[in-house]
């Protein structure tokens, strides 16, 4: 409980000081002596029966009143929050104590008016007015006045609405307009019509027009052709109250240029919540899609390096990669000849949107003398701006005939050695960007390393296959010598021989050919795993071909004691290569003599059907277990029978007649049962023969 | 022996630096009944074609100084041996793309060693009748 002193000071003071005021006139119009200030908790605990108390204490707006007097006889505790003064302390002090000095003229007015007149000017209606807190400081008020009458005398209620409130309201939303007005992106306010109702310092900056300029204009100025139900769907989704969030498109600019946006539009609401228009905001993501673009770039360069075959291939597809990537509009692969004085063009690029038309200074195949100077700046990535002072392909006046402005020059190399460069050419002026210049020359360092590699493996496959052209000559030649003596041995001196002497004969003869075999096999083997064997089509006679690999098999299968049928049909001539199909048939015999015990019997059958030759060869042998069936044609395997049994062999032959079946487009397999024996099939297409277009006869039939 | 209906008593040049081999082929075409003239290496075997000109040259293509490929060519590119029945030997196996696109160009036949004598001698009465 405050002591009621302390206040009752205050109260001469600022009656001293509202000297002038309300109070006076009132006291003038009312001479009856004031009846006092009440006891501030009596008029606390003072209730009229209808409960105003509990009311008032739990109101949220301050709530005093006070009498004819002017002095306040009642204080809420919003108020006490507001004001800063207790109950106690404003209980009987002058209303004045709450008014800033510049209002209390119109607080006096006001008392006066309703006194003399009976009618109020404020009382019923709120105003806005400022309250004075005990601190000093000042606060925005909105003032309704009631009047009631107790015991006779007047009694005006106060209700003051602190609006600070609302007025940070209004701050935040001014703060509001600012961040939009700063932000980066470009922020427009639309009509549900596509019309455009706001537009901030972003979106001039992004699109390039004024306020001014497109107020009230339709947004689909901005709106590619190509696109234009865009922006009638998205204002339709606005209009059921949805967002539609980072929708990336593109939009253009005042100057005609595309850009890349990614767009979050959404509803604007009115107070009832009604949707009165949409809010566009748009981020210009051109550089995150130009980074995009440049990785997209280094994959594909990164890919068709992989891919490549031959080094021309691969720096065309880095070129395009290079050119799709930066999206400028002509490019060319420049190649350094040995002696680095020239420079030729192995491929160009031209941006498709430009397709058709004659864009790059120069073509395919174009030599370029280099002058003397300058090689070292043709070694490093360079940004040209000055096209003609570079001393570059295409700088010159051509670049000027075809509206050249900016090139790039990306060198190709690895170490020291620099193989060429990519050229890029744009038709726009191009400020320098180290961001795109860097990973674009890193793609072409890439080529050059790539470009290295193939040449040493190139070489290295050179070596190799001079190396097996010289062991493949040199293994052949005293075999030929061998097989021809022993032949002509055979056939001339036949009769100066003895018996004894005949046989000895046969002996280098069929060993001779065994060997043969083997070298022809281990050659073949070696060019199909270096990827360059190849079949020479022409035209194959099947059943001569059976015919003669069994006739050539019989003394091997006389000397196991296998007897050795042949059942050919008659199948067309088709085209092929004899010599391996030969060669296939003599593989499979071979295998089923070797795998047939003494007595058994091998047979070699051919038959077609429906343009297709099946060839099979059936041998009465041990027959192969299921689990190494699969396997029989890997490089190098054994059946296990042949380690058993000490069977002579490298496990060569079955890979080899796999290779030469598949690569005239048929197939090979078997079918076996152990001990009952092994049948291995053949089918091949019979393809027409090829006749060659000089027609020399060279490859006809014997006979 | 000799293959029936086959043309006798032709001139055939025969050039390899394998001396055992270049005496198997010579003794094979003179059972045909033909004269044979024989070289031992390329630019040999380019100065007897010129001077006898052949019925027949069979030119090995692995010979030191000129290789078969190359005494082809310059028979090509004369006008009186532009036409001079050519075939190829070779031993090797690898070199067989490089041999087509020769013996496509300008070759008549080509063999492969070793071959079978009844082959060689049908491939040489064909090449000979052709003459």
């Amino acid at each position: 409980m405050e002591p009621q002193s302390a206040p009752q000071g205050e109260i001469d003071a600022s009656t001293d000081a509202a000297g002038d005021s309300f109070f006076d006139g009132v006291a003038e119009y009312d001479t009856t002596p004031p009846p006092g200030p009440p006891q501030p908790d009596a008029a606390r605990e003072r209730d009229n029966g209808i409960g105003f108390n509990a009311l008032a204490e739990a109101a949220p707006d301050a709530i005093v009143c006070g009498d004819a007097y002017g002095r306040i006889t009642y204080w809420n505790r919003a108020a006490e929050e507001d004001f800063g003064y207790t109950s106690a302390e404003a209980v009987g002090q002058p209303l004045t104590l709450i008014i800033p000095e510049r209002f209390r003229h119109l607080h006096e007015d006001g008392m006066e008016r309703y006194l003399a007149t009976g009618k109020p000017k404020i009382i019923g209606r709120p105003v806005e007015l400022a309250g004075l807190r005990k601190d000093g400081t000042e606060f925005p008020v909105e003032l309704s006045i009631g009047t009631w009458t107790s015991y006779g005398e007047v009694q005006f209620t106060a209700i003051l609405r602190n609006i600070d409130d609302r007025r940070s309201d209004e701050l935040a939303r001014s703060a509001l307009g600012a961040i939009v007005e700063t932000s980066d992106d470009a922020i427009t306010g639309l009509s549900l019509e596509g019309e455009i109702t706001s537009w901030n310092r972003g979106a001039g900056r992004l699109y390039g027009y004024s306020e001014s300029e497109v107020l009230n204009k339709p947004i689909s100025i901005l709106v590619p052709e190509d696109r234009p139900d865009e922006v009638t769907e998205y204002l339709e989704a606005v209009r059921y109250g949805e967002c539609v969030e980072h929708l990336e498109t593109v939009r253009i600019r005042k100057d005609g240029k595309p850009v890349h946006v990614s767009l979050t539009v959404s509803p604007i609401h009115d107070s009832r919540g009604d949707v009165v228009g949409a809010s566009v905001v748009a981020r210009d993501i051109s550089d995150r899609r130009r980074q995009d673009r440049y990785r997209a770039a280094q994959h594909a360069g990164a890919t068709a390096m992989a891919e490549a075959s031959e080094p021309g291939e691969a720096a065309a597809d880095v070129l395009r990669a290079i050119g799709e990537g930066i999206e400028w509009d002509f490019g060319g692969v420049w190649e350094a000849s040995e002696d680095g004085a020239t420079l030729v063009c192995r491929a160009t690029w031209t941006n498709h949107d430009l397709e058709g038309r004659r864009v790059g200074p120069y073509e395919e195949g174009e030599v370029f003398e280099l002058p003397e100077s300058g090689g070292e700046r043709r070694r490093v990535p360079r940004w040209i701006e000055d096209l003609p002072q570079s001393g570059l392909p295409g700088c010159g006046e051509d670049a000027l005939d075809h509206a050249l402005k900016t090139a790039i020059w990306l060198p190709i190399s690895a170490g020291p050695v620099a193989f060429g460069a990519i050229q890029i050419f744009s038709r726009e002026p191009m400020l320098e960007d180290d961001e795109m210049l860097q990973p674009m020359q890193a793609l072409a360092a890439q080529l050059g390393h790539f470009i290295e590699r193939k040449r040493a493996e190139r070489e290295s496959e050179r070596l190799k296959d001079e190396f097996f052209a010289l062991i493949s000559h040199e293994l052949r030649t005293p075999l030929t010598s061998i097989l021809g003596y022993t032949e002509l041995l055979a056939e001339m001196e036949s009769e100066n021989l003895s018996e004894q002497g005949r046989g000895f004969v046969e002996v280098i003869d069929r060993n001779a050919k065994r060997e043969m075999r083997l070298v022809r096999d281990l050659l073949l083997l070696v060019r199909m795993e270096a990827g360059t064997f190849t079949i020479e089509s022409a035209s194959a006679d099947l059943p001569a071909i059976v015919a003669e690999a069994v006739e050539a098999a019989r003394p091997r299968a006389a000397e196991q004691g296998v007897e050795l049928v042949a059942n050919t049909e008659s199948v067309p001539p088709c085209g092929a290569d004899p010599h391996r199909l030969a060669q296939v048939v003599d593989n499979l015999l071979s295998n089923a003599i070797k795998f047939t015990p003494d007595g058994g019997s091998v047979e070699a059958r051919l038959t077609s059907r429906d343009g297709v030759a099946l060839m099979e060869v059936q041998d009465s042998g041990m027959g192969i277990p299921p689990d190494e069936q699969d396997k029989l044609f890997d490089r190098m395997y054994r059946a296990s029978a042949a380690a058993d049994r000490h069977i002579a062999g490298v496990g060569l032959g079955l890979t080899i007649v796999k290779g030469i079946v598949e690569a005239h487009g048929g197939k090979v397999g078997l079918t076996s049962e152990v001990g009952e024996g092994t049948t291995f099939f053949v089918e091949l297409p019979l393809r027409p023969p090829v006749t060659r277009p000089d027609a020399d006869g060279g490859e006809e039939a014997p006979g | 022996m000799s293959s029936e209906g086959a043309a006798k008593g032709k001139l055939v040049l025969v050039a390899d630096d394998d001396a055992d081999f270049l005496n198997l082929v010579t003794l094979r075409l003179q059972q045909e009944g033909h004269r044979v003239e024989r070289a031992s290496d390329g630019s040999e075997a380019l100065r007897k074609a010129r001077e006898a000109n052949p019925d027949l040259c069979i030119l090995d293509v692995m010979m030191p100084g000129l290789t078969g490929f190359e005494v082809l060519r310059e028979l090509r590119s004369a006008e009186r041996t532009e036409e001079m029945p050519v075939m190829l030997l070779t031993a090797s196996l690898t070199d067989q793309q490089a041999f087509e696109g020769a013996t496509d160009a300008a070759a008549d036949d080509w063999m492969r060693k070793p071959f079978s004598t009844a082959e060689f001698r049908s491939r040489i009465a064909a090449l000979l009748d052709r003459a």
